[in-house]
């Protein structure tokens, strides 16, 4: 296959440029003219009148809760966000009516309606079985058992807002991080703008997977100056996946991007204040020659929304997406209700939206169309208000978390030990063209073992897919993934745009849509590009999910420290990510281990971190050519010795084996310990040795300051304090920053010598 | 800037006591005069009180822990002030706490200085005198410490050759094997308990087969194994120590024929009074002094100074030791108020209760072992004073009177003088002069 080549000539010919129309507003019907031209039934309106009541109601109960208006049970006392959405149940209700029981959303903190529309609208489409495994052990049938699970749903949603066991993330992740991904819901996000890389991910996922579902990114006002949101707009647009590089697989990122204008970011105004256009759709036009299929639409008509969510949905699900939508709406109350809303706008213009309210509009012209009679009308609401005074009471008796659980759910113990037969089935263009050759001893460099360990795994499991910046053609800046793109092709191995945040918040998506995503940092520098992503998204989704997604991705990120490339591609910094729970953090030494701790960790369910060192590359090793995997958090004693033990990670082993080998010459016996996971860490192969020698050196090639190495060190003494004949010893780069002069770069830097003088300081 | 609150100096030899209560914890409120400890001295038990109103706002120095005196204990404030890192410089001109204290300490000015830094108050803004460091942490690895310890050695004496000295396991090793320690035989019963009694298996002489160390001798290497004296007994030791090697002892008996001041003592206990034969002594012992001022006087070997008030120590014998609480101004008082001062400071004694100004001053003391059924004793002279006098048990015993041998009530006492400033004829002089009052009646009827 030859690989593209771009033809890119100068042209300086004047032209204009058009960039198009965008419409807004265009939405002529009411609920009589929808009725006609059967766009729904009279069920489902009040269906969507019951649903938007439904919202209000749960949002209006957090407002009593907390002005003491109401109790649940005696004594009662709420804590929590309180962002709530009420004023925009008809941009929540109208989206969600669009959308099939396996479409997706993400949502925001203000999500209290986004996750209870999909919820509903999801539970009205499902059939008998599937609304018996929600409640299982149920007895009811037909409308008694979808009432049955509607109450379930809004159960399952208070409890998750007072943070119980039975909420949908079994009370971890509370109203500002409530999900469901049964039916869809990858989560509400707060941090702004967070979750949309991650719907754009779980969009590229469904693109790969040929599923013909969409996904509707919910995002507030205030996100669409985020750059991480900038990016994925950029991300989704990419016309790789509809021009002639996708070959037969032309179809556009199946997203809808609802932006949801509520005319406030916190405070600060979206259109007089803190952004220069009149119109936030006019992003749109910034990333996609088709303006992203862009329109303004009436939030406060829930038929207005559903239409054009609708249409949208369409458009993704014929490969022509994304699709971008500003849906204007009004939040009545504050940011939370801790905002008295008074410096930033007044009761007049909070007037002139209630008049246009979308619940009471609705009703009129439910009443209008003569689809339903002011006593059906009486009774939904009576049955919506009694059902969550019901599910409220039940919430609040319900079951706390228990204490010594507090840590259940960080982490999975699952891998994929054996591939479900559906994702065995592997296209390949070219057969071996990444094979790795072995040299006339059997050995092959530490770049070509990571190389070999992907594409074992990318044989072996569909659903791993490798992207980054120029990791296709180019084979990445290292070229260690060269071949790959020849291999598996462009929809396995794809170059991505410098954006860091996206590519891994992207994998995030991804990897709860289905796929084991490979992403790739060029250096781990530009990790701190995508802390957000890595920190508050990877890491946190399962825990924060109460384990109902995992989310099997691998950040490769590569350390350049060594070659003179100065502050910002030299760093090794994977002791900040050690410090985040949810991860795990993995950085092999050798050849041998990178390919079994790669296969590993694409196997593994949890998020990992992948540290590579630029140094380490050219380093050879005999790796088998067969299958092996090394476990995650089995440390390696790399050498055997008896006088002191000296445990690190990473290019500082080399050093450390060096050093010990000159201490040999001396007749010291130093053990060399190779963690090869800093999280989990293998504390009892360090303990053991420990014991055996009573001396220990702890080194990394990290910044002195917060490394690791202090965890160990301090690890070692709590743990092993009666076994230390000595002080531990931690040597690290200085606590500087990487300069570019040789010279200096080799005082910053720790090597052998280091190692070799801080061991005889305790020997 | 909150207050310290420092560790007193009940005494003038008091290097260091320990926190026995606290009455107060962090995050009380304080007023001036509350009780804010307990703590145990050389002597007894003593409460602090505080100096400064305020919180309570840190606690250094926990139950049971021992500091010099001075040092600084908790800190006193108004909540969230910040607390110093470090207690304020001591003062660099303090007295050095092991001068021989010999010397001056019984003059009027002296006194007053003692009675000023023995009040239990003291809260001292800079703390001084910079005590001497307790003997210094043997530096040993914790290996190389878990290494003595399972080896059941002391390690004290091991040479370190690690950083700064710090005995590491290759130097206990190596003291091993110089010790031969690999041919040390012991039964597994015996290492147990030489363990658990931390003691050093390389100074137990075996006395099993082939040397083998047996339950035996570690029983009996516990019994002879060093304990520790109690604070108030090293003070004992150290001041009579110090008196009876420094001072040059001699002494001078008389024997009191008791038996008129016996029977007389009888008459006025059926009449339900409280006199004891100790009351009528120390009364014949204050008038005596105040005939012979010599004998109540202090020398620091270059010069002498009488005192004009006598202070009467009485030693009290505790099952810990020895205390000597201190009638004030015995030559002002009554026989009557000498006999109940007498009786509370004894009883406070007895309890553990003394003040640490009740325990000093004194400036001749008397023991009285009466009761001890002893013939004749001799004691040693408190530092600082010229004399000391030992009352013995008044016996029947046969004596020649008006020529013919009779039974009489016979009581030894002994005078044990400072021959700095006392010479023998007067020494004789002050005991015959204690004999004559106590020998006669009629002035015990008038004083009684």
């Amino acid at each position: 296959m030859p690989n593209y080549l771009s033809n890119k000539r100068p042209d300086f010919k004047p032209f204009t440029m058009d960039c198009g129309k965008i419409s807004a507003y265009q939405f002529k019907g009411d609920l009589a003219s929808e009725l006609q031209a059967k766009h729904l039934t009279k069920a489902q309106a009040l269906d969507i009148y019951e649903d938007m009541l439904m919202v209000r109601e749960v949002e209006d109960m957090i407002v009593r809760l907390r002005s003491g208006a109401y109790e649940p049970i005696p004594t009662f006392n709420y804590r929590g966000p309180t962002h709530v959405s009420i004023g925009q149940e008809g941009t929540a209700v109208g989206a969600c009516a669009a959308l099939r029981l396996m479409d997706k959303i993400t949502s925001t903190h203000r999500g209290h309606g986004d996750s209870m529309a999909k919820g509903s609208v999801a539970i009205r489409q499902m059939d008998e079985a599937t609304l018996r495994s929600r409640v299982p052990g149920s007895t009811k049938k037909g409308a008694e058992l979808l009432e049955e699970v509607l109450e379930d749903h809004v159960y399952r949603t208070i409890a998750e807002l007072f943070g119980k066991e039975d909420g949908y993330c079994k009370g971890r992740g509370g109203g500002m991080h409530i999900a469901d991904f049964r039916i869809g819901h990858l989560g509400a996000n707060a941090i702004v703008g967070g979750g949309v890389p991650i719907a754009t991910g779980a969009a590229m996922a469904m693109r790969y997977q040929h599923s013909d579902g969409v996904i509707c990114c919910f995002a507030g006002d205030g996100a669409y100056a985020n750059g991480v949101v900038l990016e994925a707009l950029n991300w989704a647009a990419q016309v790789q996946w509809t021009n002639h590089l996708a070959k037969n697989h032309k179809f556009g990122l199946p997203i809808i991007f609802l932006v949801q204008n509520n005319q406030y970011g916190m405070t600060g105004r979206a259109e007089d204040e803190v952004m220069g256009v009149k119109n936030l759709v006019r992003r749109a036009v910034g990333f996609s020659d088709n303006n992203m299929h862009a329109e303004v639409v009436n939030g406060m008509d829930v038929l207005a929304v559903r239409e054009a969510v609708s249409r949208a949905a369409d458009i993704c699900r014929k490969g022509e997406g994304p699709v971008l939508l500003e849906v204007n709406t009004y939040r009545y109350y504050g940011h939370s209700l801790g905002d008295p809303r008074m410096e930033y706008r007044t009761k007049d213009e909070e007037a002139s939206w209630r008049a246009i309210d979308a619940i009471e509009t609705f009703k009129k012209q439910l009443l209008d169309a003569k689809a339903a009679t002011a006593e059906e009308i009486d009774a939904r609401e009576k049955l919506v208000r009694d059902r969550n005074a019901r599910a409220a009471v039940r919430a609040a008796n319900a079951a706390d978390p228990a204490a010594e659980d507090v840590l259940k759910f960080m982490y999975t113990d699952t891998k994929v030990d054996v591939v479900p037969a559906e994702f065995q089935k592997v296209k390949v263009i070219k057969a071996d063209a990444a094979k790795v050759k072995r040299d006339k001893d059997g050995k092959i460099n530490y770049r070509d073992a990571i190389k070999e360990g992907m594409v074992e795994e990318m044989m072996r499991d569909n659903r791993v897919i490798v992207y980054g910046e120029d990791v296709a053609e180019y084979g990445n800046a290292f070229k260690l993934t060269k071949g790959l793109l020849e291999q598996f092709g462009r929809d396995r191995v794809f170059n991505t745009p410098i954006s860091e945040a996206c590519i891994c918040g992207t994998a995030v998506g991804a990897a709860m849509a289905g796929l084991r995503p490979i992403a790739e940092l060029m250096y781990m520098d530009f990790a701190l590009m995508a802390s957000d992503q890595i920190s508050n998204q990877a890491a946190k989704w399962h825990y924060m999910s109460g384990a109902q997604t995992k989310v099997p991705l691998v950040i490769r990120a590569s350390v350049g420290g060594g070659k003179g490339y100065g502050g910002q591609h030299s760093q090794t910094l994977e002791s900040m990510f050690a410090h985040i729970p949810g991860m795990y953090v993995v950085y092999p030494a050798t050849a041998y281990d990178a390919k079994g701790l790669i296969k590993a960790s694409i196997r593994d369910d949890n998020p990992i971190m992948f540290v590579e060192s630029q140094l380490l590359y050219s380093e050879k090793g005999v790796v088998p050519e067969e299958d092996y995997v090394i476990p995650i958090g089995v440390a390696d004693v790399k050498r055997e010795g008896k006088d002191i033990t000296l445990v690190g990670w990473g290019p500082a082993i080399l050093d450390a084996l060096k050093a010990a080998e000159k201490l040999a010459a001396e007749g010291i016996s130093a053990e060399v310990v190779d963690i090869r996971t800093l999280v989990p860490l293998d504390i009892e192969t360090i303990l053991r040795s420990v014991a055996k020698t009573g001396k220990c050196v702890v080194v990394s090639q990290a910044v002195h300051i917060g490394s690791f190495t202090g965890e160990i060190a301090s690890t070692i003494m709590e743990k092993a304090f009666d076994e230390l004949d000595a002080p531990v010893i931690r040597v690290g780069a200085k606590n500087g920053i990487a300069p570019q002069s040789h010279i200096l770069e080799a005082a910053f830097l720790p090597n052998a010598n280091d190692i070799i003088a801080a061991a005889k300081q305790i020997l | 800037m909150p207050s310290p609150i420092a560790m007193p100096k009940p005494g003038q030899f008091t290097e260091e006591c320990t926190i026995v209560k606290w009455l107060k914890k962090e995050g009380d409120k304080v007023a001036k005069g509350d009780i804010l400890f307990e703590i145990e001295t050389d002597k007894a038990n003593m409460e602090v009180e505080s100096f400064f109103e305020g919180t309570l706002l840190k606690i250094l120095t926990p139950e049971g822990g021992t500091v010099p005196v001075q040092a600084v204990v908790a800190w006193v404030g108004q909540p969230g002030e910040a607390i110093p890192a470090t207690p304020p410089p001591p003062t660099p001109a303090a007295k050095p706490a092991a001068q021989p204290e010999v010397s001056v300490q019984k003059s009027a000015v002296s006194q007053t200085q003692t009675a000023d830094v023995a009040a239990p108050q003291v809260v001292i803004q800079k703390p001084q005198a910079v005590q001497p460091a307790a003997p210094r942490k043997l530096k040993i690895s914790p290996r190389a410490k878990v290494l003595a310890e399972r080896s059941v050695i002391n390690p004290a004496p091991i040479r370190g050759t690690g950083p700064g000295g710090r005995i590491v396991e290759k130097d206990v090793v190596a003291y091993l094997e110089a010790k031969s320690y690999a041919q040390l035989k012991i039964t597994p019963t015996a290492k147990e308990m030489a363990a658990k009694e931390k003691l050093d298996l390389l100074s137990i002489r075996g006395t099993g087969d082939a040397g083998k160390i047996t339950v035996e001798d570690i029983k009996r290497a516990v019994a002879e194994k060093p304990k520790a004296m109690s604070k108030m007994r090293q003070v004992i030791a150290q001041r009579l120590t110090q008196s009876f090697t420094s001072t040059p002892h001699f002494f001078v008996t008389v024997s009191v024929d008791m038996t008129d001041l016996v029977a007389y003592r009888a008459t006025l206990k059926a009449k339900n009074m409280p006199y004891s034969v100790t009351d009528f002594i120390a009364m014949a012992v204050t008038l005596s002094l105040k005939e012979f001022p010599a004998v109540n006087s202090s020398t620091d070997g270059k010069s002498v100074w009488w005192h004009s008030k006598v202070n009467l120590g009485l030693a009290v014998s505790l099952e810990s030791g020895l205390v000597v609480p201190v009638i004030r101004d015995a030559d002002d008082l009554t026989l009557l108020e000498l006999h109940d001062r007498s009786a509370t400071l004894v009883e406070k004694a007895r309890n553990g209760k003394l003040l640490p100004d009740e325990m000093s001053g004194s400036t001749f003391t008397m023991s009285n072992m009466g009761m001890m059924n002893v013939e004749n004793f001799t004691a040693i002279i408190n530092p600082g004073e010229a004399a000391i006098l030992a009352v013995s048990s008044t016996t029947k015993q046969p004596v020649v009177k008006d020529d013919k041998v009779v039974v009489r009530q016979i009581m030894k006492i002994t005078l044990s003088s400072d021959h700095q400033i006392i010479d023998g004829a007067h020494a004789a002089q002050f005991a015959n002069a204690i004999k004559a009052k106590l020998e006669n009646v009629e002035l015990w009827k008038t004083l009684v």
